[in-house]
């Protein structure tokens, strides 16, 4: 027995290590994306040191970041004042819808359903692998950042926190392919829930209604209580209708450049329902 | 112990190039998996016991900081460490394009280990289309950064090595 175990040392250690792995991967399963104590304390101790190390080579990305865009500048300036013009005659439409808009609001005494934003953070790190569609920031538990609040911009939502440490928190995008956010179509109210892919785009399940057109724009349901009502998630980009006129796929750009997102708002979490399921 | 100590904080330098080098190149769906190669080296190189036990907490660290399912990445490396392990016994190790195809091979496995994980715990996950994308260029990326990545590795293994003279005599590859 002792010589069997001998002979076979590192296929045992490798046999009790993988069997570990897949233990960590069941009950990471039952308490959703919960690292534990020992993964809490790998964010914890890597993130600052990251931070340092990684300041000076942002600081680099940033400025060829900018030379390659002085690059084009040219092409981009006459494009962009051809459709400032287009624009600004829009604008005046868009002022004048808007104001009418807040009339109506203040009369009907319409709540705003966004909350206000728990912490401001920057992104400091971005998922390695392309299975996994994970961000870094640099706001924690000490910033009243907490697992399951919504990661948004101005644009529209970028994903929720999964793991939180005090300075640090790890953000799953809506593209990864464990995420899904329920949502509304902005133009019917038809009742549809976001799939990520593990792709640089979403797609469109479950629709209550089969009245969606490319463009149209998607947004967050308010139901479950992760994301607040009214956020929004991306525009539909494609519908494969295949030989029926049901929409059998659906796929959603995200509004938010998920590759190059820099600084995000947390939103405070409210009792995680159906929501967000995994 | 040393050695431990020596590779787990090359693996921690390697994590932290790894994550600046995406920084660097965000819109890069796949970019070099430093960390990975170092595993695959460990494994190839025999290394008993520190090897899988490397290979399980660059896993687990990577799982802890970028990934979804906790564990999945520790079980995979060190599946990966395995599998190394056996083809160093095969062939001859210095040869780079043994390096680069023992990566690149080693690339394919880990990502399909993954994919059939992620599958097989979730159905409407639907990363096949996303495997078979980036599997080529994340092999190629791999593999191209394995001689670089393999000869410092030898470099330092060397220096660190108590019995230096020995391993240049002939048992180059036994740690």
């Amino acid at each position: 027995m002792f010589h069997f175990l001998s002979q076979h040392r590192v296929l045992l250690l490798v046999l009790v290590l993988v069997l570990l792995g897949l233990h960590l991967l069941s009950s990471g399963l039952k308490h959703q994306t919960d690292v534990g104590v020992f993964g809490k304390a790998v964010l914890y101790i890597y993130s600052p040191i990251y931070q340092v190390l990684s300041w000076p080579f942002q600081k680099i990305a940033w400025l060829v970041s900018k030379y390659i865009y002085l690059v084009d500048v040219r092409d981009t300036n006459t494009r962009l004042r051809s459709q400032n013009q287009q624009l600004k005659g829009q604008l005046a439409r868009f002022e004048e819808l808007e104001a009418e808009n807040q009339r109506l609001s203040a009369l009907l005494k319409l709540k705003n359903s966004a909350d206000p934003p728990v912490a401001y953070a920057r992104v400091v790190g971005r998922s390695l692998t392309p299975e996994f569609r994970t961000l870094i920031i640099d706001a924690g538990t000490a910033d009243g950042v907490g697992p399951g609040m919504a990661v948004v911009t101005a644009e529209g939502l970028v994903g929720f926190v999964a793991v939180a440490v005090p300075h640090a928190a790890k953000v799953v995008l809506i593209t990864d392919a464990s995420a899904r956010v329920d949502a509304i179509i902005q133009r019917t109210r038809g009742q549809t829930m976001v799939f990520g892919r593990g792709k640089s785009q979403c797609t469109l399940e479950y629709l209550t209604d089969a009245d969606v057109v490319n463009g149209d724009r998607i947004i967050t349901s308010g139901i479950g209580g992760v994301f607040p009502k009214g956020i929004t998630v991306g525009v539909v980009s494609s519908i494969n209708r295949g030989q029926t006129s049901a929409p059998q796929g659906i796929w959603l750009l995200p509004v938010v450049d998920l590759d190059a997102v820099e600084e995000v708002a947390i939103l405070a979490a409210k009792p995680v329902g159906e929501g967000l399921t995994r | 112990m040393k050695k431990f100590l020596v590779f787990f904080l090359l693996g921690l330098l390697l994590l932290i190039a790894q994550a600046i080098w995406r920084m660097l190149f965000p819109g890069w769906r796949t970019s070099p998996e430093f960390l990975f190669i170092l595993v695959v080296y460990s494994g190839v190189n025999r290394n008993p016991f520190i090897g899988p036990i490397l290979a399980f907490c660059f896993g687990f660290m990577t799982d802890s900081l970028w990934g979804v399912q906790p564990g999945l990445t520790a079980a995979t490396y060190t599946i990966v460490y395995f599998l190394s392990r056996l083809s160093g016994r095969r062939f001859y190790i210095r040869s780079y394009v043994y390096q680069v195809l023992i990566v690149a091979l080693m690339t394919f496995l880990a990502k399909a280990l993954v994919w059939f994980i992620l599958s097989t715990l979730d159905s409407t996950a639907d990363l096949g289309a996303v495997f078979w994308t980036t599997v080529w260029r994340q092999m190629l990326w791999n593999g191209l950064f394995a001689i670089p990545v393999v000869s410092q590795l030898e470099r330092m293994e060397q220096r660190v090595s108590e019995d230096y003279a020995e391993r240049f005599m002939g048992s180059f590859g036994e740690w």
